[in-house]
Order: C-alpha cells, then sequence, then structure tokens
C-alpha cells in the first residue's frame, strides 16, 4: 500500500461516521460531492483508460433514474430496484454502442450528448416518465442516510476498480489501446472487445448512480436528470485531472462541489455567471490538468 | 394536399436562416478544428443587440455589417486570448473552455434582460405575400433574401481573396500551408472573427423570426453541428443543402407529429447521419484533427 491510499482510506473511514455527527446541511453538502465523484469516475472508466469522451454519458445516469423510479413506486424494493436501474443502463449501452462506438474524439462525445438530449426529449413527451411533471415518491426514514451510504459505497467500489486498472496489466492493456490502436491490434489486443466492456461497465455504474440519486432527490423528471450541466461538471472535473486520474476526481470534486456551494449561497444572483468565469479561467490556467509535485 | 406545398415553401425559407446560422460553426470547426459550444450563445447575443437597435428606435436592418464587424472584433479577441492559448493541448480543453464560455453568456444575457421572451417586429411584420394558395411571410422572405446575400458575399471572400484562399490553404494543409508562409494562428484568428461575426449577425435573424430567451443557446448549437454533420465540412453550398434537410425534417415533422416531437427527430437524424456516413454528405475528410 501506498502512503496516498493509506491517507485515502481514512479519509473515506472518516466519511463513514462523518454523517452520524453533522447537522443535515453538511450531509447534503457531503452527498453532492459523493455524487459528483461517483459520477467522475463512472465516466473515467472510458474518458481515462480508453480515451473515449462520452460527454453524454450522462443519458445512461437518467435511464438508471427513470428505471429506479418506476420499479421503486411499484412497490420493488429499494436495493432490486437499484440493481434493476443498473442492469437497464447497462442492456442500453449494449444496444447503443455498436452505433456509438464507431465514432471518435468530438464525434463520439457529441453523439454522445446528442443521445442524452434526445432521451431527454422522450422522457417529457412519454406517459411512463410522467412527462414533465415528473415522479415523486414516498421515502422511508432516515432515506438522507441510506442515499449517502448507497454513494458511498458506489464511490468506494468504483476508486477500487480505478485503482486496480491503474496498477493492472488488464488497465495497461487498456492504455494501450489508447495510445496507439493500431499497433494494439497488432499484437493481438481485442481493441473493440475491451472498449466495448469498459462502456458497458460505465454505464451500469452511472445507471446506479442514476438510482441513488433519485432516491435522494426524492423526485427525478426530465430536465433535473438528463441535465447538460451534469455532464459539463464532470468533464471539467475531468479535465483538471487529467495528470492524477486515480484521486484527482476526488479532489475535484470535492473543490468544485465547494466553491458551487460558495457561490451558491453567497452570490444568489450571480453565481451562474461566476461558475462560468471559474471553468473557463481554471481551464485556461491548468490545461494539462492540476500538477501533482512529489516532493 | 396543398399544405405539401405550403410547408416545403416554409422549409426552404427556413434553410436560409439555418445556412447562415451553421456557415460560422462550420468555418471555425474546419479551420481550427474546434467545436464551439459557446456558438449558440452568441447567436442569442446577437439577438440581444438587434433588440438593444431596436429598442433604441434605429432600423436594425441597417445595422447589420456594424453587428457583424462587432462580432468579428469580438472573434478576433475570443481566439487572440483564451482559445490560441490551449491550441495543442488536450483537444478536450477547448471543448470545455468554451462550454464556459457559453454558460457566461448566458447568465451574463439572463442577469441584463431577465429571462422573459423578447422579440422585435418589422414594420411590415403582418404582412404577406399569396401566391395561388400559399403563404409568404414578408419577414421571411426578408431574411431568406439577407441570407443569401450575405452567403453570397462569404463565398466571393472565401473563393478569390487572398485571405480566403489562406483560410481554404489552411483547413487543407496546415503545415503545406505553413511551408507558403501562412502564420495558422493569424489564419485561426481571422476565421474565428468570422464565424463569431455570422453567429451574431445570425441573431440578428433569428430575433426577426421569432421570439427569444437567453436559454436557447444550446439547441442553436446542436443544431449548427447538425447541419455541418449532414454537409460534411468544406463547402458553402453542401452547408445549404444540409440545412435545407434539417428544415424539412423539423418542419413537416412539426407539423404531423407535433412541435414537441420535432427536437427528437432532429437528434435521431443526428445520430443517424453520425452513424452511417460521418464525414456528411459532402465532406472532404473525417479527420480526427483535435
Amino acid at each position: 500500500m501506498r502512503k496516498a491510499d493509506l491517507i485515502l482510506l481514512f479519509l473515506i473511514l472518516l466519511l463513514f461516521v462523518l454523517p452520524l455527527q453533522i447537522n443535515p446541511y453538511w450531509l447534503r453538502l457531503l452527498t453532492a460531492f459523493i455524487f459528483l465523484s461517483c459520477l467522475s469516475y463512472s465516466h473515467n472508466l472510458l474518458f481515462h483508460f480508453l480515451g473515449y469522451p462520452a460527454f453524454g454519458g450522462v443519458a445512461f445516469f437518467g435511464f438508471g433514474a427513470y428505471t429506479f423510479s418506476i420499479l421503486y413506486n411499484h412497490s420493488t424494493p429499494l436495493l432490486l430496484s437499484l440493481l434493476l436501474g443498473g442492469l437497464s443502463s447497462l442492456i442500453l449501452s449494449l444496444l447503443i454502442s455498436p452505433i456509438l462506438m464507431r465514432l471518435k474524439s468530438h464525434y463520439f462525445a457529441i453523439a454522445t450528448l446528442a443521445f442524452q438530449l434526445c432521451l431527454m426529449e422522450l422522457a417529457q413527451n412519454l406517459e411512463i416518465t410522467g412527462g414533465t411533471k415528473g415522479i415523486a415518491f414516498n421515502l422511508p426514514e432516515y432515506s438522507n442516510l441510506i442515499a449517502f451510504y448507497s454513494f458511498l459505497t458506489l464511490l468506494l467500489t468504483l476508486l477500487m476498480l480505478t485503482l486496480f486498472l491503474d496498477r493492472s496489466r488488464l488497465g495497461l492493456t487498456m492504455k494501450a489501446i489508447r495510445e496507439d490502436e493500431t499497433t494494439a491490434l497488432s499484437v493481438g489486443i481485442n481493441a473493440v472487445l475491451y472498449r466495448s466492456i469498459a462502456f458497458m461497465v460505465m454505464a451500469f455504474f452511472l445507471g446506479l448512480t442514476g438510482g441513488v440519486f433519485s432516491f435522494w432527490n426524492a423526485y427525478v423528471d426530465a430536465s433535473t436528470l438528463f441535465n447538460p450541466m451534469l455532464s459539463v461538471k464532470t468533464f471539467f472535473i475531468l479535465t483538471l485531472s487529467l495528470s492524477l486520474p486515480t484521486y484527482g476526481p476526488l479532489l475535484w470534486s470535492f473543490f468544485f462541489e465547494m466553491l458551487f456551494e460558495l457561490l451558491w449561497s453567497k452570490f444568489l444572483m450571480l453565481h451562474g455567471l461566476l461558475l462560468g468565469i471559474a471553468i473557463v479561467l481554471l481551464i485556461l490556467f491548468f490545461p494539462r490538468g492540476f500538477v501533482w509535485k512529489r516532493s | 394536399m396543398e399544405i405539401v406545398f405550403q410547408l416545403f415553401l416554409d422549409a426552404l425559407l427556413l434553410s436560409g436562416f439555418y445556412t447562415v446560422l451553421s456557415v460560422g460553426f462550420s468555418l471555425m470547426w474546419g479551420v481550427t478544428g474546434i467545436i464551439n459550444l459557446a456558438y449558440g450563445s452568441f447567436i442569442i447575443l446577437g439577438a440581444y443587440l438587434s433588440y438593444m437597435i431596436y429598442m433604441s428606435g434605429f432600423d436594425v436592418l441597417l445595422f447589420l455589417p456594424l453587428i457583424f464587424i462587432l462580432g468579428f472584433l469580438l472573434g478576433l479577441f475570443f481566439q487572440a486570448l483564451f482559445v490560441n492559448r490551449l491550441m495543442g493541448y488536450e483537444p478536450f480543453t477547448i471543448l470545455v473552455l468554451t462550454f464556459g464560455f457559453d454558460v457566461v453568456i448566458t447568465n451574463l444575457l439572463n442577469l441584463i434582460f431577465k429571462a422573459d421572451i423578447r422579440s422585435i417586429s418589422l414594420p411590415f411584420e403582418n404582412f404577406s405575400l399569396f401566391i395561388a394558395d400559399l403563404i409568404l411571410p414578408l419577414n421571411r422572405l426578408l431574411v431568406f433574401f439577407f441570407s443569401l446575400i450575405s452567403l453570397f458575399a462569404l463565398y466571393t471572400f472565401l473563393r478569390y481573396s487572398w485571405t480566403g484562399r489562406a483560410i481554404r490553404a489552411v483547413s487543407l494543409d496546415p503545415v503545406g500551408a505553413q511551408l507558403c508562409g501562412i502564420k495558422p494562428k493569424r489564419v485561426f484568428m481571422i476565421s474565428t472573427g468570422i464565424a463569431i461575426g455570422l453567429a451574431l449577425f445570425s441573431g440578428s435573424f433569428y430575433a426577426m423570426l421569432q421570439g427569444f430567451t437567453p436559454f436557447e443557446s444550446g439547441w442553436l448549437t446542436i443544431r449548427a453541428f447538425l447541419i455541418c454533420v449532414i454537409a460534411g465540412l468544406g463547402s458553402v453550398s453542401g452547408l445549404a443543402f444540409g440545412s435545407f434537410i434539417l428544415s424539412l425534417f423539423e418542419v413537416f415533422s412539426g407539423f404531423y407529429l407535433g412541435e414537441d416531437w420535432k427536437d427528437v427527430v432532429s437528434l435521431m437524424l443526428l445520430i443517424a447521419f453520425l452513424t452511417i456516413r460521418p464525414r456528411g454528405l459532402f465532406g472532404i475528410k473525417y479527420h480526427e484533427k483535435g
């Protein structure tokens, strides 16, 4: 185990006991931070290891969230609905990947974004998703805590997966595909297979995140679930953590969520503007990601 | 049966506006390799600029050249101060940067003008021409006419002027152009300038055609992108055809399926084109530059 891992382990243990001590406001904030890092880590599986920017990956998040909401409202048990939400996103990604995976770089990014917006429009027009009214549900007691611990479990799984991939042969294979696909193919790596599997794993985790999010939010509608702002936040974080792909998303999500909260609470009128300015400035100054120098 | 002809005509008139809307986006994408996510918000900026001119009692049509020049300067500034600094890094940083600008401009407009729907009424707003059973609203006809003029001007500029040829050279072969003594950064600045100028310009057309709020930029960007994907990069006439296809789909699906489904249909069109023919109908190449 490395030193950074030990610090991380300590922080996460702290996160496990913290909610019992703090007031609801901070719990809400903490959950928002963990939610954002779950989104970032899921996207990172495809973005960092294979170089595919799924800019509209939030499509799977929303799809999983709707599946969860519909199932849960028809009195399916919580865990089962969550799992089915994740699986439904996985199946969706299996269906769409022959189409999307043919594309590369910007084309791929925008095509996934179009897919996301397409689902958003569909959800606004269909009966089963409640149209523009959305879906609300009754929550059990301690729902905030349940949501917090679900998010935390999800984050831990994703983090462990990322660390494993970063250090294992499997992850190296994926990076080889990212760096030079032709060479990877010539040494017998099945690039398409790896890519499709990574895409499906990403979709699965996004679906799970979507399920927990709807439970946490207690109400879902199309413009919340397929909000392009979520994609932008995620990719803003991922771009800034380019040079530190394992811990970066965690640190930047924390920083970003705090910044967002500060702007929201102190400058209600200006917060959108300031957020945009913050995005522009941070990207301008750290185009390679924020470099983490070891002493 | 007559309704089909009417819809066809509507689509044709709309396609003029769509061509002007997408041509700047296509120019910037083709030359600098940047997908400018802030493009739609520059269009909305142009719409509000026209609204301000309109509210101070002037004729918007007279100010169109001025709006273009203002946009040109804004584009130069944008490229020189921000985008040029990030050229050569991970292409994704520029995408995030332009989205940051989209957020800034949208929120700025929202702060100044609030989220109410604004519109411009031209003096002949309510007049229409009638040919047989077909209706031709004058404001749309006027926008179509002005679009044709500006597209023709752009085409002539790109085809015959020295600067235009330099722009095309950089877009086709950056290294070769550099060997001939063309400075890419300068060409980038000029083409972004023209692109943003055209965005503001088409914004005032947008204001003449319909009401607007600060929050419509995303859909405008997607439309511009969609037209570029249908048409492919590198030809103005191809863009005109792509716009016509998009407006046909939009007008017909809007009429037969309802306005709510219009956007779903356009997005499905986008996904279909990306799958079947990512370089577009008239595209020269499907390049992964940036």
